[in-house]
Parts: C-alpha cells; structure tokens; sequence
C-alpha cells in the first residue's frame, strides 16, 4: 500500500448482515459451551506469574546497588504492571472470567493497578467504547479527543502537532485513560460543567492518591536514604507499562485501515451490523505468544472486540474461523506485524496533521 | 480505645488497598499461596475429601477433613461447601449429620447429600467427586439445635432431612441421654431409608428412643410382626401410634409441604404444643421446562434493597421491568456485552437470554438488561 488510501467500507445486504451475525454468534456459541477447568486454571495462573514478577521487581529495586540490578528491576515491575493491567486487569473486568463465580477475580468488585478508578473504566472503556466502537462523535477513545485521525474530524492548526499528542498521551497514558471521564471537550465547549464531574473527580483522585502514594511514598519510603532511587525505578516501570499499553491499543482502532462510522448509519443497529462495525473497525497484529500475553491478547483485537466478554487467551483459537467467515463475505480483516500496524498508525497521524486538500492530494 | 481501633482499622484498610488494590493483602496473595498447596489459604476453610460413601440409591455420605480454620460446630448445624466444578466455583449448603466430638476425635465431619435430579451440583457430586479433592468450607451455621433441657423430644424427618437429626441422635446417645425421644421418619419407599441400619440399631438398643419408618409410597410387603410399622403421609393416627406423652420440643427437616403438615398436626395433637424447630434452607425449586418460550406466566420479584415489589413475565428483561417500576439501575449496553448492569440475585432462577441458559438457585450476580425469571426473585437492587 502506497498512500493513504482507506478502502470504502463494503457493504452487506441486512439479509447478509443477519446471516453475518448469525455465523458470529456461532464462534461464540462454540467457545461459551468451551469455558471451563483450562480458562480457570489460565487465568489463575498468569496471577501467579504477575505477583512473582511484581515482588521480584520490588525487592530488586530496593536491594539493588548497581545499575544493572536497578534495571532488572526495574524490567520486572514493569512487566508485572503490564501483566496486570492487560492481561489481568482489563479482562477481568470485561467479565471475561464473571462465571468462574470467584468473588475475586470478578468484573464488580477487581480494581486493577492503574490510576484509573475502575468504576470509571468500566463507563468509559466497557460501554461508551465498546457499545460505539469508532462511530465518530460517539466513541470517545477514537483518537482519545487528543488527536485527528480522519477528516469527519474538522481541521485546525492545532492538529499540526498530531505526533507530538501521540507521543505526550502515550507517556502519560494511565493519566490519560484515569482523566477520560472527565469530558474536557465537553466541559470546553459547555455542555457539562465542572459540577457534573465532581463525583468523578472525587473517585479518580482518591483512586490516583494510592497509586502514587504506593510508587512513590510507601515504597520509596522503605529504603530510607534511598528513596530516589527506588522512586525512579517505580516511574521507569511505570513509564514503561504506560508506552507499552498505548501502543498496544492504538495499533487497535488508529491503524490506516481500520474503518469509521455516522451516527445515522448506526440508528437502530441490528446484531449483524454492530459484528460487523466492530470487524471494520479494528485491528489486529501477529507475533509470537509473549506479545499476545503481553497485550493482553488485544494482538486480537477484531475478535476482543467482536467477543469482548469472552475470555482473552481464547481469541487465538477464534481468529481463523472469523477470518475464514470475513473472507466468505468479502470482508477486510485487518491484520500484519505489530511494526507494520504501529507504522501506519504514524502514517495516519501524521496524514491528518494537514489540512484535508493535502491530505486528499497526498491520496 | 473503640473509637482508635477503628481507625486504625481503616488505615490498615486503607493502605492494603492502596498496595494491593483490594482490601486486604489476604486477597492479594491467596492465588499464591492456592498454587502451592491447595490446602493452603490466608481466609478460607479448606477441606479435604477423605471418603465418599453410598448410603442409598441417591444419596451418599462424604467425610471431610477441614483445616485449623475451621471453628467447629453444634450438632444439627450446617455449612456450604464450595466446589471447582470446571473451573466454576459452585457453593451449596448441606447438614453435618456426624457428631462435633467426632470432629475434635479425629478432625472429621460428614455431610450425607442426596442427587437432585437436574440439578447442576449434586449429580456431579455423585459421578465425579473423588477422594482427595479439596473443597472450601463455611463456618456452620443454623439453629435447629439440641435443647439445653427437655422430657421428650420429637423429630419429624422427611428423605433426605434425616441428616440434622441423625446428627442429634448421634450426639445425644454420645452423650447418655435418658430422656424420651420419638422419631418419625418419612420416604418414598424402604429403600430410600438413609442410615436405616443404624437407625434399627438405635432403636432396639435404646429403650428411651422410638424410631418409625414410614414408607409414603408403595409399602408393599408389610412386615406383619412389626407393630411399628406405619404408611402413608404423615397423619393423626401416626402420632397417635407414636406418641406415648406429649413431647416438649418438635424437630422438623423435609420437604415444604411435610413441614407446613406436621406443624399443624402436632399443634393439633398436643395439650400443650411442644416448642418447634424447623430446619428452613432450601430444597430444589422445580422449573416448568417445557412450555418455556411460549410461557407468558409472571412471577414476582422483590426489591430487597429499594423494598418494592413487582411482576415480571418471561418477555420483560428485569433491567426493563426495573425500569418501568421507576427505578433506574446501572446499565450500559443493553445487550449483554459491558456487565454495566451486574446485580446480585438473592434467591430465585433467571434465564439468560442470550444463552438460553438457567441460572442455579442460589444467590449470584447476574446481568439484569438480558435476565428473565424462571421463578420468583429476589434482587439486591
Ligand atoms: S447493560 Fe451492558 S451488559 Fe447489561
């Protein structure tokens, strides 16, 4: 693929959309029937896995004395928050793991280690994102409202610094997401005020106040004179979990493929239409299993968003059997190298960083 | 001193959540420490399966070993066991029917359990539950307890509702008591009789102790020489067969329609009406499966925590039901995908309509914008 060149949507019939969603369902039907002894023993496992990366990190850190142990630490808790929020954190609370009836590792009452309140998660990310996958307007994780990414997005000079967002949002990403509820395009443009977030407020910095109390006063606290250096190895792996998870979701939804949706095509969705916005408006990406684990097999995209309650490890096994109906309906799948889709992501960005005439002659 | 306890309750909590994210650092570690051995926990009662033993047709006995958490139990107590049935955590209550000094004795305690059919716990209990299988455990509960002081006690037992009692028995003939004791136990037939050999024994051992089976069904080759012997539901002329003097305290355990029965009947039969006991936690509900998606019927669901009452048919979601009755529960999607709208179901069946499946009938979340009733309900909302 040369330029940006994003194909028209192709269009199914309603009759072929049901039968779209019927064979959808199947997938999921087949899966459902599945879930038992092997998905428990999966998800019980990588918690096990996390808490020893996450107390190796810690006790590496304080203990360390030279750089390269400092680093290591470094490494483990930064894997172990990754693991966490990913694979652990953001499943459980899809309720991918609800019917092992665990009050534990359940969607109601998990809060995952990240500022983000998951009440306010579950809002933002499990409805608004999920229910209005990439309809312009209505899904505000399309573009996070911090960045362009098509035309139905009005330009302005601003968005020269398209990149430059990217890349702040994906440093601070915790603090990206944990804000989100917040609404500041709609408290700047006065459709809701201050007065309507104060609950959230309240919640997202009692939530925030932990997080920071626990990396940068408890922790550091313990090593006595060597606070900074524990304090440093906490914002090293944090820093690394933050630039790790936003690429991981932006190679989901920004990539130059991945398709968008009007309000009115979406009035009165039916079951059919909502699989299928959901198969166009993702996408996924191929590598070996450590990146699946690692992006919380978000890798998986098109089928976590086609099965989003449906436990994780399971979209690998799912993922043929949607191609193979894509490809029955002539439906794009999205999918190539993690490299390639972060690539085009940048290409994206930096297409609708200029005013649309370039943008169309660039085309 | 209280006041500075709970504070420095809530600073502890506050910090464990801070840490761990949850509210305690018990939580955090208990996948951990589960992986190790499964016997090991920070906040559970483990128990082991030491026996698995059939006691008739449809029932069988399990003795369990319960760790050091375990507080022990008064006789005529019960408990749940959570079971991992693939993968799913299945928690059921059941009557301890050994005796609390067996437990300190050998660190031993039995529940006798009975298949119900369709059941999604019980059968499997009887097809797959191994010995050595590790199970979680609750601290007994219930207060179908043995009288400080009493004459003459009556226990009225319907099928598998012998098990407080036998329980009772057990710890009272332990105990050497000389007091009157009548037994009325009702089955279908003579071999639905759960621990009728040992019953027998007590029986004839005994002289202070009566027991009576009687076979509501099908008592077809009577045992003439037994002038004991007794048939049907329970009625005026067994407990005029029973019962030599009136008794001070009455037991009852089996099914609903037994209980409501023998309540009554005693009351009636007695000068003076013995203190009753009654045994309440669940047996099965039964669901008309047939007419299923056809079946318009209602059923009532209660409100427990906005105390109301409403109707709900098959074709009205309880999000929608809710709805219409002013409340305004949390909800997203509206179609099964967020769990925006989880609450937890105290009592009562559901189907999930995007499954079709039935729900279990003990208390659980589950997802209000796609749940229909399948019996009355009951909702924390
Ligand atoms: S409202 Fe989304 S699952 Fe019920």
């Amino acid at each position: 693929m040369t330029a940006a060149t994003f194909p028209i949507k192709h269009k199914l019939s309603p009759k072929q959309l049901e039968a779209f969603g019927k064979e959808m369902d199947a997938i999921r039907e087949e899966v459902v029937n599945d879930l038992g002894e092997r998905d428990a023993r999966y998800i019980k496992n990588i918690i096990r896995i996390h808490r020893g990366f996450e107390a190796s990190g810690r006790i590496l850190i304080h203990f360390s004395i030279t750089p390269i142990g400092w680093s290591l630490g470094s490494l483990s808790l930064g894997i172990s928050k990754i693991l966490e929020n990913m694979e652990i954190g953001h499943n459980v609370l899809h309720g991918q793991y609800d019917w092992m009836n665990d009050p534990y590792i359940n969607s109601q009452t998990y809060e995952w280690d990240n500022v983000c309140d998951a009440e306010s998660w579950k809002r933002t990310h499990n409805f608004e994102h999920h229910t209005f996958t990439n309809i312009i307007g209505k899904d505000r994780d399309y573009g996070y409202t911090a960045m362009r990414l098509s035309d139905d997005e009005p330009w302005h000079p601003i968005w020269r610094l398209n990149l430059a967002y990217m890349a702040a949002l994906s440093f601070f990403f915790q603090w990206g997401v944990g804000a989100h509820e917040l609404e500041v395009e709609k408290l700047r443009s006065g459709e809701k005020t201050l007065k309507d977030k104060i609950p959230f407020l309240k919640d997202f910095t009692k939530k925030s106040t932990r997080q920071l109390f626990k990396d940068y006063v408890f922790f550091p606290a313990l090593a006595g004179p060597f606070f900074w250096k524990v304090a440093a190895g906490n914002f090293a792996a944090n820093a690394m979990r933050n630039l790790w998870a936003s690429s991981i979701i932006f190679c989901g939804h920004f990539t130059e493929d991945a398709q968008t949706f009007t309000e009115e095509e979406c009035e009165n969705e039916s079951k059919g239409h909502w699989y299928y916005r959901q198969l166009l408006g993702s996408s996924n990406f191929e590598g070996g299993r450590w990146l699946h684990v690692m992006s919380g097999h978000l890798s998986y995209q098109i089928e976590h968003h086609l099965f989003p309650d449906i436990p994780a490890h399971r979209y690998a096994e799912m993922s043929p059997k949607v191609k193979a109906v894509c490809e029955k309906y002539g439906l794009n799948y999205n999918t190539g190298s993690f490299a390639k889709q972060y690539g085009t992501v940048l290409k994206r960005l930096w297409t609708y960083s200029k005013p649309p005439k370039q943008a169309e002659l660039l085309a | 001193m209280d006041s500075s306890n709970r504070q420095s309750g809530s600073v502890s909590k506050w910090v464990n959540s801070a840490l761990f994210n949850t509210e305690s650092a018990r939580d955090y570690f208990e996948a951990f420490v589960e992986g190790i051995d499964p016997m090991w926990s920070l906040k559970h009662v483990k128990a082991r399966i030491e026996k698995v033993q059939k006691e008739t047709a449809d029932t069988l006995t399990l003795t369990l070993s319960p760790t050091q958490r375990f507080q022990g139990f008064k006789a005529g107590q019960h408990l749940q066991i959570s079971f991992d049935i693939n993968g799913v955590t299945k928690t059921r209550t059941f009557s301890i029917s050994s005796t609390p000094s067996e437990l300190t004795r050998c660190n031993q305690l039995q529940v006798t359990i009975k298949a119900i059919e369709n059941g999604d716990v019980t059968p499997w209990i009887h097809q797959h539950l191994a010995v050595g299988t590790v199970v979680k455990l609750s601290q007994a509960q219930g207060e179908f307890l043995i009288p400080e002081q009493f004459k003459h006690l009556l226990y009225i037992a319907g099928g598998s509702g012998i098990t407080p009692i036998m329980s009772h028995l057990r710890s009272l003939i332990n105990n050497g008591c000389p007091q009157a004791i009548t037994v009325l136990y009702y089955a279908k037939t003579s071999s639905d009789f759960i621990f009728h050999n040992e019953l027998s024994v007590i029986a004839k051992r005994f002289k202070n102790i009566n027991v009576y089976f009687v076979e509501t069904q099908g008592a077809k080759h009577r045992d003439k020489s037994n002038q004991k012997r007794l048939e049907g539901h329970i009625n005026e002329q067994h407990l005029g067969r029973a019962l030599e003097t009136d008794p001070d305290h009455c037991f009852i355990c089996g099914p609903h329609a037994l209980k409501v029965d023998a309540e009554k009947l005693v009351t009636e039969f007695c000068k003076e009406p013995p203190r009753f006991h009654l045994e309440h936690f669940g047996l099965p509900i039964t669901i008309n499966e047939s007419s299923d998606s056809h079946n318009q019927q209602a059923f009532p669901v209660v409100l427990n925590r906005s105390q109301q009452q409403m109707d709900c048919d098959q074709s009205t979601t309880l999000l929608e039901a809710a709805e219409k009755q002013g409340l305004k529960p949390n909800h997203g999607c509206r179609m099964g995908i967020c769990y925006t709208c989880k609450c937890k179901k105290q009592s009562g069946v559901v189907r999930n309509l995007v499954t079709g499946k039935l729900s279990s009938t003990e208390a659980e979340d589950i997802q209000l914008c796609v749940s229909v009733p399948a019996t009355a309900v009951e909702l924390d909302l």
